[in-house]
Formats: structure tokens, sequence, C-alpha cells
């Protein structure tokens, strides 16, 4: 990924991150989302400088392959086991649109694990390629320096979770 | 923003969050409706759980634990109306993962751990509450 790629996804990442005030007499009682930092508050902590940037490219390469892999295990297996196909898609509609919102797609090689036989050995595959992924998207969110990389990738990794459950 | 703000923040909203899930519970009959029952029990544990750790935290910081507040405005349901009563127990959830996103975004790397966690663990519990896989939770 290149240095502008990865400061537009800091950007990206940035919108969102702060927060409205909490007003217990408003009418909403929880924390409420908004667009512009309003609070004053810094949503991106660990800075976006350039050591950042270049601390922070090799955390995004890892992701982008981390997809990739989890990206073929699934067509792979809907291709293998088409009644899967259906299940499948918005796994694969999901890592297309996180890998693009890290810079696009990173091809990669080698062989991915393909259920023989049935479909749920095929849907179990598939579901342990997609933990494999949520646990390296977290991991990599932990060591991410800048903080707006850091919720970019909690989130992606809290939406595989989501996805995984309902496989 | 520090850590320690982001601390508080989250905390204040882990208040606000139980005390809509205890009303939200309060409204909802456990014979009739067993599942959103137990599902709205187990979140009022899990938040439950988190304050205590998120007070722990500011403790831990230097900081003195922001207090609930004696009341909050409450959303406008209908005692057994289960729909609506599970719509409103999903937008908290979310609001409250949206606030975990903003303390991962807050805490250092050393520290991050455990709100990434939280993170992912809301949203898989927003499935519990009538939800559905969405791309961004917690933006």
């Amino acid at each position: 990924m290149t240095r502008r790629a990865l400061v537009g996804v800091t950007v990206l990442g940035t919108a969102g991150c702060s927060i409205g005030s909490l007003d217990p007499s408003s009418e909403d009682p929880t924390i409420t989302p908004t667009t512009s930092p309003s609070d004053g508050s810094d949503p991106d902590p660990g800075g976006t400088g350039a050591t950042d940037v270049d601390t922070d490219s090799a955390l995004v390469e890892e992701a982008l392959l981390a997809l990739s892999v989890a990206h073929r295990t699934a067509q792979a297996n809907a291709r293998a086991h088409p009644p899967l196909a259906d299940a499948l898609a918005p796994l694969v509609r999901l890592h297309r649109a996180h890998a693009g919102e890290l810079g696009g797609p990173r091809p990669t090689s080698g062989r991915v694990a393909v259920g023989r036989g049935s479909v749920q050995r095929a849907r179990r595959r598939v579901a342990l390629a997609e933990e494999t992924l949520e646990q390296a998207l977290a991991g990599l969110a932990v060591q991410a320096d800048s903080g707006a990389l850091a919720r970019l990738l909690a989130s992606m990794a809290a939406s595989v979770a989501q996805h995984r459950s309902v496989l | 923003m520090t850590y320690l703000d982001a601390l508080q923040t989250t905390l204040a909203a882990e208040h606000a969050t139980l005390f809509v899930g205890g009303y939200l519970g309060a409204q909802t009959s456990a014979s009739a409706d067993p599942t959103l029952y137990e599902a709205l029990r187990t979140s009022y544990d899990v938040h439950r759980a988190r304050r205590d750790e998120l007070t722990a935290f500011v403790v831990a910081e230097g900081g003195e634990p922001v207090a609930a507040e004696a009341s909050y405005d409450l959303p406008g349901v209908v005692t057994g109306d289960s729909a609506a009563i599970r719509a409103e127990a999903l937008r908290v959830e979310q609001a409250c993962g949206t606030t975990y996103g903003y303390l991962v975004a807050n805490a250092p790397s050393e520290q991050r751990r455990w709100a990434v966690d939280v993170l992912v663990d809301s949203a898989r519990r927003e499935l519990a509450l009538g939800g559905s896989p969405r791309p961004s939770p917690g933006r």
C-alpha cells in the first residue's frame, strides 16, 4: 500500500470517530455518533504523522493479505459447493468492501482449504478461515499506531464476527 | 482527549445503557417472550460487568469514576411490545458499540485489547437482539 493510500484510509477511518456529548436529559440517553469532532476529542491519539504511516503500512498489508486468503477460501468453497454460494455471497461482498477501504485487494497465490465431500464440511472450512481473519484483524487493531486505523480494523473484525455467527 | 477521558465517556455510556436496559427488561414478560427476556437479562449482566471493569480502569488511571445520573430519558415503548423493545435494545447496543469504537481509537496500543474484544463481542450480541450483520459495527 502506498503512503498516500494509507493516509486516505486513515482519513476515512476518522469519520465518525468522535462522539456527541452524553446528555442524560436528552431524548437519546446513550452515546450517539457524530460525523464531526464537536467535543474536542482526538479521534487519532496515536497520531497520523509520517512515522505512524510508515509503521502502519505494514499492518495494512497484513490485513489485506488476511482478507485475500479468507476471500479466496469463500470463493473456492462456493464454487465447489454451489448450494453454499448464496450463503457465502455476503462474506465475499464483505471482503471486497473491506479490502476497498484499505486501498484495494492484494492478489495472493497458493492453495486454500476447500471442504471436500459434504456441504457442512465446506461450511466449517469457511468458518475457520473467517475465524482466522477475525483474529488477525483484531490483533492488527491492537498493534496499530494510528487510533483511526485501529478503529477501522477492529470494526472489520467485529463485522467478520457477525457474519461468521450466521454462517 | 486522553485515554482517561475516553474511559470516562465509555463508563458514562455504560451507566446510561444499564438504566435503559433495566427499563426494557422490566417491560418484558419472561413467560410471554422468554427469548427476548433472556437476551435482555444476559445483556444487562454483560453491561454491568463492563461498567465495573471500566470503573476499575478509570481508578487505575488515577481518575474519579464518573457517576451515573439520577435519571435518563427513556424510550417510549409499550409494555409487552416485544418488537419495539427488541428494536430499542438493539439501538442501544449499537450505540454502545460505537462508543467502544471510540475507546479503541483513543486507547494506547498496550491498553487497547480489552476495547477491541468488547467491540467484537458487542457486535456479535447485536444478533441476539434481532440485528443483522453489517459492514462497520462500532463506526
